[in-house]
Formats: C-alpha cells, structure tokens, sequence
C-alpha cells in the first residue's frame, strides 16, 4: 500500500511540476526592445559591424575596467549590450559576437626629414618612416616655442602621390598660455611618407622639428575614440556665470570627456560638469569633472583647449557650469561627448541580407550562441564592412511594476484635507517625471518638508527631492518709483519699491542690470518691519547694501547682485544714493530663487495632486535607497504644477464669540450665587 | 487642557460647589455653639478660595495674585462671620503677598508684552482689582478685632498698600502710555509732556487722597495727600518747568509760590486744624 501511494504522490507530483512550469512558460514575457534598426552586411559570409553612439545610447550600458598601465590604455572593454539581438527576414535570431576593439598601439616609429621647398607662403619637410606601415597620428617635438600654424598633412606610398589627411590642422606650443598641441591625428592608413606643409601666409615660418614620429596601428583598426554632439539649452543663470543642460542621449553611456566649441576669442574660464546624484535624502548636484577652459586667437588661427575629462554619467542629464567672471556670457556653439574605444560585431550573414537588430529591454539578458567558439579567430578572418541603417523607436517598455517588485510605486495614504494647498499636476508621459517647484511652493511649503504627491484615492506617490544648482529666475518687471520714500533735502536719492512674487520666500538674490556705462552708486535694501506693539510705528530694516560701480565706457556694466535674506514681507524698498548726478536707470530686475524639482515614477494615468501647506509636517520617509535607481537613471519629462489656488481656510477649533460671552455671563452668575449662599449659610458672629 | 482652556474657569466653580456641600454638612452636624471654628474656617475659605479663583483663571495675565487678591478679601469678609484669628491671618498673609508682587517685584512688568491699548490693559486689571481687593479687606477688617499690637491693625496696613499699589498704578499706565517697544519704561526725564503727565497725574491722586482723607476722617490720608501734593508742586516747578526760558521760568516761580501758599491753607485747614481728631 505505501508503494503504492508513494507512486500515485510521485504522479501527483509530476503533474503539478509540468502544469506548473507549463503556466510560467505561458507567462514569460516576450521580450520587449524599444529600438529597431536595420544592420545591412557588406557581403555574404562574415561581417564586422561597427557599434555606435546610437547602439550605446538604447541599449543596455557599456561596462569598462581600467587597464593595466602596460596597455597603454585607459579602459578596457569587459561587457554590455547584453539585450542586443539580430534577426534575418524569417524572424530567426542571428548569432553575433561582440568583440572587443584592439589595443591602440602605442608604438611610435620615427622618420626622417626632408625640407621642402619654401615659399613666402608655405614651408615644410618630408617625412620617411622607412617603410610602408599602418599608422594614424604623426607627433613633432623640439619645435622652439611660442609658435600657432596652420598646417595640411599628406600621405603616400612613394614621393609622386600624396593623399590629403588633414586638410587645415592647427599646431602650436604656446607656454604662456599653457596651450599646446603637436600632434595631428588622421584616419588610419599604408604610408612611408607623409607631407607637412605649414601655412606661412600670416605668420613667420618655424624652425624643422627636432624629431618626427609616427604611431603605427594594428590591422584591425577602431580603437580610436569615439565623439557624437550632445544636445544643450542654456538656462538661467545668476550674473558672471553660464549654465547649459546637456541632454545625453541615454543613460550610463561610458563618456569620458566633453569637448566644448565656443564663439568669441579668447578664453581663459573654469568648466564644471554637475550630474544629479543622491546625497542623504535629497538628490543633490555633483561635479564629475571639470577644467579650465582655455583658448587664444591669434590673428585667425586659435589655439585651445576646451575638453573636460568626466567622470561616466548616470543619467541623461548634465550641467555644464562656466563661470565667466567679468566677461560676457560663453558663447557655447556645439557639445561633443567623448566616448572610450567601442566595440564592434561579428556576425555570418548568409546570403547578405539586412537584418534587423533590435536593442533597449532593459532586463533581457545575454545571449549564448555557439558562435563563441569562433571568438579566438573572428579578428583575424577577414570580415566585410556592414553599416546601419535608420533606427526606429519602437515605444519605451511598459512600467507597471511586476507582482512582489520591491520597488515602493504608492506609498501610504495621506489625509488631503489636512494641507493648505492642493495643486493639479499634468498629466504626462508614463516614467520618471520632475516636478518643477515653483515660486508659490516655495513661500507656502514649510521648508519643502510637508511636500506630497497624492493621487484621487490619498494615496502617496514617493518621490525624491532634487536640488538644482542653476536658480530659478523670476522676472520682476520693472521697479516701480517708491513715492513715499523719505529723502532727507541733502541727499540726492532714488527710492524704488520692489515687489516679489510672494512673501516668506527663502533666501534669494536680486538681479539688477543698468544701461549707464560708467557709474558709481550706493544702493541700499530695506524692509518695512512691523511694530513692536500695537501702538508702535512700523520701522525699516536694513538688509544689504552694496556698491555698483562700472568704469569702462566701452563695454555695458555687469548685472549687480543683492543677496536677500529669507523675508515673510512681499515689498523691499530700493535706495540708490545719487550723488550729484542724474538716477541711474535701471532695467527690469529679477530674483533668483533656489531651484527644487520632484522626481517620481508616474505609473499609471491617475490624476496626481501637489500637496503642501502642512507646517508641522515631517519630512516623508520613503524607501530611496530603492527608488534612487529609478529616478536618476533615466529621461525625466520636466512638467509644472497648475496654477496655486487660494488657501483654504483652516477649521476654527476655538470657540465662538458668543459662546465666550454666554460662558463668561454663567461664570459671574455662578459665583454671585455660589457667594450668596455661603453669606446665607455663614451668618454673622458664628457662635464657636 | 484638552481644548478646554477657554472654559477653565468652570472648574474651580465645580469644586466651589463640593466645597460649599462639606460647609452644609458641617454645618448640620455641628449644632451652634458646639461648632469648631477651625474646621468651619477651614472648609468655607477653601471654598471661597475656590470661587473667587474661577474669574481669574480665565484671565490670561496675572490671575494668580488676583486671586490671590479676591481670596484675602473673601478672607476678610468670612472673618466677620467666623471670629477665628487663623482667617485674619490667613487674609492678612495673602494680602501681603500681593502687595509684595505687584509693589516691590519690579519684574513683574516684564512678564508678559504689554497690550495694545493704552489704559485698558492688563495693568488696569491686576493693579485695580488687586488694590481694590486690599482696601476692601481693609474696610471690612476695621469693624473687627484685627489689632496686631497697640499701635499696628490690619485694616490700616491693607489700605494703606491699597492705596499704593492705585498710586503705582497711576505711574504704571503713565509709563506705559509713552512708551515704546515690548516692555514697559519709565522714563521721569523724558519730555515735558511726559513729566508733565506725571504731575498731573500726582496732584490729580493727592487731591484724591486728600478728599478721601477728609471724607473718611483719615489723619494719615490728609498728611500723605499733602505730603504727594508739596512733591508735586516741587517737582513740577523745579523740574518739569525748569526747562523753560525767560519770563516763563519766572512764571513759573510765580506758580510755585501760589501752589504752596495754596497747600499751606490746606495744611492749615485739614491737618493741623484738626489736631484734635482721632486718627
């Protein structure tokens, strides 16, 4: 009997095993890739496909170590792309390999040199490397300093054919400035011998190199580094300093520097890169890299060095932070993100057909092929070229939370009425949303710590507060003349009124701008204080005062900054001492403000509510050590609350005026009786 | 309090009424003439303690030694019904409490801001209610056996302090009155205004004291009346008007002499005149 029931539980066992790995096959998701773009073979048989900024970008991130210093490299390739899949026309997967990119060589074979014949307008050498070899960038030394040319490079097998490899490069070594730069890198190709011509037309010819060298590459050449544009906006700024938000295609890209391209001429300003990142409870500015920019034009050559070596970003968005110290704002023409040597992809096309690779879910992982056993010989097979063709966006993955996920999407229920102010949000995008506070949260949140998010049931949508570093500028228009300011009859004075846009706003700067170029006034910030009593004046308070002062006819006079202390007044009152000369005009001014945005996961489209005005309300406590990861590392779609309404009236929790006088009338009776009847109980001369 | 602080003055009128239940119990209990005076005492001036304590707790300033204040009068008033010493001393002590607070504790004008109404503030409340309680007391203590010695009763002592403490009051709202900032300041050598207002204010409350002297046959009124009155008239003519030039200054010479002729026929009249009368 026990065989037997021991049996029929095996049955049983079995059964429920196979249904129940039946249903969770059923379950398994198909995988969801947000990009699509075509991979077209170059031939039949084997393909070498180049990875791109694009690939980088959707799909999952690139992961580097740092290389031994004999390599000579900074990085090293270790992994990625692990949700990258091609697919033929039939819909079949396509094996491929992704393999890592060669070792830049770095050896340097030196050549000798051949003046050529110079002109008034041109001078140079020759250079012969002794023999036919695969090289990319050619380096001069002992050129006597200071020296800015412009130069063209030729290459050729022989001495009668020459192949243009830069067109207009710039060489100089100018020490004063700390500018130099004597190398000129080329694309990769066979050359003994290389051409320099230097452009003598507007500026005096340089003496031959000491010693010329060239750097040989392997044969499987696209080790070089990789830049793509980043796009920018400039944002509001305080004066003497430029901010731009660099939007980065995707995030974790392995960016090791920036190259900035300016207008204007010279340059000489220190760069810093912030990247949002959690800090305690907050997410918080953090440089990640930062140089000082510099740049010299001599008559219409320019020498300069605007890269900013970077720390690998976590998210999309940057900040790019220049302070310009007394000159005009940067001039930022076009961003280009530097990226370390990429990998590239092997994969056997069999009829050379395009294919489809599909990249961006997030949670795919890697493929296993059998064409990992070719993974020793692929870099010495000779492989056709394939290329890309146009990426498509197939839409982001869903964002519902899958059952049992740790990660905290609603929070606990909050009581809605309880808060002064309940604002609507936009709806938006599904994902990461940041929720610009605005000036009215500012002045009527306490201290940012009663700040919820809450969707129609009360529930709380956890969120993470982020501080930005670049202000909030809020135009102000311009100053009113303040008639009821009191002059004394010596003083030649101005006085302006000032109206913010609320009052209890935080600590702040005021921005003033003047159109008079050569200056020199006292100006002085006041608030009108309450009285100390009822029958008290009310007095004025100082809080800052400054001297603006501009002597150069030539240029227009830098904005003139104020700091203003936290106020619970909405008015400040302006006086400019003029001295003996006419009122400064004034522009319109503006208050910067310090800048604060939620970031939170919107998962569904409930409609979502900003609630604050709640004073003795601590600060929430959400899970961030998970939310973090999901908040930072991905495009926040930035969306403002709808406009503030008026507070509503708290409830009255004291009694009524008239209850008061009931209460106070029962009282004087109640103690004229109580008195009655101890007279009429305690007659007078009570016998002991 | 639980939300209940507006309605705190309920409170001591609910244990009033306990209190006022163990005075009838004692009462019938004990027949007349088989009383203990101590006990009785004791339980009916916990229970006046009790009433006269529920108007000042719904005050916000000060209610402490305005109920102090009530309950020595109450005091007084139960030691007329009840010929037990424990009660005078008991209103006596209290009495002197206040008198020691409000007169003799400077700081007391600094515990709390001052109002927002000249004149009507809480100084009115506390200064004229405690003064009235101790001239009450006073009043009702002299028909009574309150001798402390030969020479010294209760009675006088309490309207005595009374009368000082309306005295300090009239200073204190003067003060107030020009002040400026959160806390009250005297300030004797301010403006003429201000020094004038004083003056004022002292011949105003000399003639006062003077006319209750007279009225209540008081001996020790009429002289601390003229007393008040000759500093008044110094310190207005040597002080306040001191600050005037030329012919002004001789006017007001000329007013001096007036003023103390004036109070020398009062003298005449209401003090040494009356040599004869008792104290």
């Amino acid at each position: 009997v026990s065989v037997r029931t021991a049996l029929r539980w095996a049955v049983v066992l079995h059964v429920g095993i196979a249904l129940g790995a039946g249903r969770g096959a059923a379950q398994t998701p198909a995988p969801h890739f947000t990009y699509e773009r075509a991979a077209i073979p170059g031939a039949a048989g084997p393909n070498r496909l180049a990875v791109d900024p694009v690939l980088v970008a959707g799909g999952r991130p690139l992961a580097y170590a740092p290389a031994p210093a004999a390599a000579g490299r900074q990085l090293t390739f270790t992994g990625g792309l692990e949700d990258l899949r091609l697919y033929d026309s039939s819909g079949q997967e396509v094996p491929y390999l992704l393999v890592a990119a060669p070792a830049p060589s770095e050896h340097w074979q030196s050549g000798s040199t051949l003046p050529i014949l110079a002109t008034k307008e041109e001078s140079g050498f020759e250079v012969d490397l002794g023999s036919l070899l695969r090289i990319d960038r050619l380096r001069l030394s002992g050129i006597p300093a200071p020296f800015l040319k412009r130069v063209r490079l030729e290459g050729g097998g022989d001495r009668n054919h020459w192949s243009v490899l830069v067109a207009e490069g710039t060489l100089f070594n100018l020490p004063d400035e700390r500018l130099e730069r004597e190398e000129l890198s080329f694309p990769a190709g066979e050359f003994q011998y290389l051409r320099l011509t230097w452009n003598d037309r507007n500026s005096a010819p340089v003496s031959p190199p000491r010693a010329v060298a060239a750097r040989v590459v392997a044969p499987q050449a696209g080790a070089l580094p990789v830049s793509f544009p980043a796009t920018f906006e400039r944002r509001p700024s305080e004066p003497r300093r430029s901010r731009f938000r660099l939007h980065l295609p995707g995030p974790r890209m392995p960016i090791t520097a920036l190259e900035l391209s300016c207008g204007g001429g010279h340059l000489l300003r220190q760069a810093r890169v912030n990247e949002p990142q959690l800090s305690g409870t907050e997410v918080v500015p953090v440089a990640i890299g930062s140089a000082l920019l510099r740049r010299a034009v001599r008559d219409d050559l320019v020498a300069a060095d605007l890269r900013i070596s970077i720390n690998r970003p976590e998210g999309t968005e940057l900040e790019l932070v220049v302070d310009d110290g007394d000159n005009p704002p940067l001039e930022l023409l076009a961003v280009s993100a530097e990226l370390p040597p990429l990998p590239w992809i092997y994969f056997e096309s069999a009829a050379g057909a395009p294919l489809a690779a599909r990249f961006g879910a997030p949670t795919l992982a890697a493929p296993r092929y059998d064409l990992e056993a070719m993974r020793e010989s692929v870099t010495a097979r000779q492989a056709a070229e394939a290329h890309w063709g146009d990426v498509r966006n197939l839409g982001p993955p869903p964002v519902e939370l899958p059952a049992g996920s740790p990660l905290p999407a609603i929070g606990a229920p909050v009581d809605v009425t309880a808060f002064r102010f309940a604002r609507k949000i936009p709806p938006g995008p599904l994902g990461l949303t940041a929720l610009v506070l605005d000036p009215a949260v500012l002045a009527h949140s306490s201290r940012l710590t009663d700040l919820r998010i809450a969707d129609a049931s009360g529930r709380q949508v956890p969120y993470l507060l982020e501080r930005l570093e670049e202000p909030m500028s809020v135009d102000l228009g311009d100053l009113a003349r303040d008639p009821t300011g009191n002059t004394p009859p010596s003083h030649n004075e101005s006085h302006y009124r000032i109206t913010l846009p609320y009052d209890r706003l935080p600590s702040s700067r005021l921005v003033l701008s003047t159109t008079a170029r050569v200056f020199e006034r006292t100006l002085t910030l006041q608030i009108e204080r309450p009285p100390v009593d009822e029958r008290s004046s009310p007095r004025r308070q100082t809080i800052g005062s400054n001297v603006w002062r501009h002597t150069d006819p030539d240029t227009p006079a830098l904005a003139l900054v104020l700091d203003l202390p936290p106020l619970d007044v909405s008015t400040v009152a302006l006086t400019i001492s003029e001295g003996d000369n006419s009122p400064l005009p004034l522009s319109p001014a503006r208050v910067l403000l310090p800048a604060y945005r939620l970031r939170f996961f919107r998962t569904n489209d409930d409609p979502l509510d900003l609630l604050y005005g709640q004073p003795d309300l601590a600060a929430p406590r959400y899970d961030l050590a998970l939310l973090a990861p999901r908040v930072l590392g991905a495009t926040a779609h930035e969306v403002h609350p709808d406009a503030e309404a008026s507070a509503a009236a708290l409830p009255v929790k004291h009694g009524t005026t008239t209850e008061t006088k009931v209460f106070w009338g029962a009282l004087i009776i109640a103690v004229a009786v109580l008195v009655f009847l101890i007279a009429r109980l305690l007659t007078k001369g009570e016998p002991a | 309090v639980g939300g209940f602080g507006g309605y705190i003055g309920a409170l001591p009128i609910g244990q009033a009424v306990l209190m006022l239940a163990l005075v009838l119990r004692l009462l019938a209990i004990e027949p007349p003439g088989q009383r203990q005076l101590g006990r009785l005492a004791l339980v009916a001036g916990a229970a006046l303690a009790f009433i006269t304590v529920a108007i000042p707790l719904q005050l916000d300033r000060q209610w402490i030694t305005i109920g102090w204040a009530l309950e020595g009068a109450a005091l007084a008033w139960l030691y007329r019904r009840i010929a037990y010493r424990g009660l005078l001393v008991w209103s006596a002590g209290l009495c002197a409490v206040v008198f020691v607070r409000l007169a003799l504790n400077p700081a007391v004008l600094a515990y709390h801001p001052r109002g927002g109404l000249p004149i009507w503030n809480w100084y009115l409340y506390t200064y004229f209610v405690s003064a009235a309680a101790l001239l009450g007391a006073g009043r009702l203590l002299r028909a009574t056996d309150d001798r402390i010695d030969e020479y010294l009763r209760v009675s006088d002592c309490l309207i005595g302090g009374g009368t000082v403490l309306l005295f300090l009051l009239l200073n204190i709202e003067i003060a107030d009155f020009y002040s400026t900032g959160p806390t009250l300041t005297f300030n004797f050598s301010a403006d003429l205004a201000q020094d004038l207002t004083y003056t004022i204010g002292w011949a105003l409350f000399a003639i006062g004291l003077l006319a209750a002297g007279i009225a209540g046959h008081s001996r020790s009124a009429r002289v601390a009346s003229l007393g008040l009155l000759v500093i008044t008239v110094v310190k207005c003519f040597l002080h306040d008007l001191w600050r005037l030039g030329g012919l002004y200054r001789v006017g007001s010479f000329v007013g001096l002499a007036m003023c103390l002729a004036m109070v020398a026929v009062l003298l005449q009249r209401f003090v040494l005149g009356a040599q004869k009368e008792a104290v």
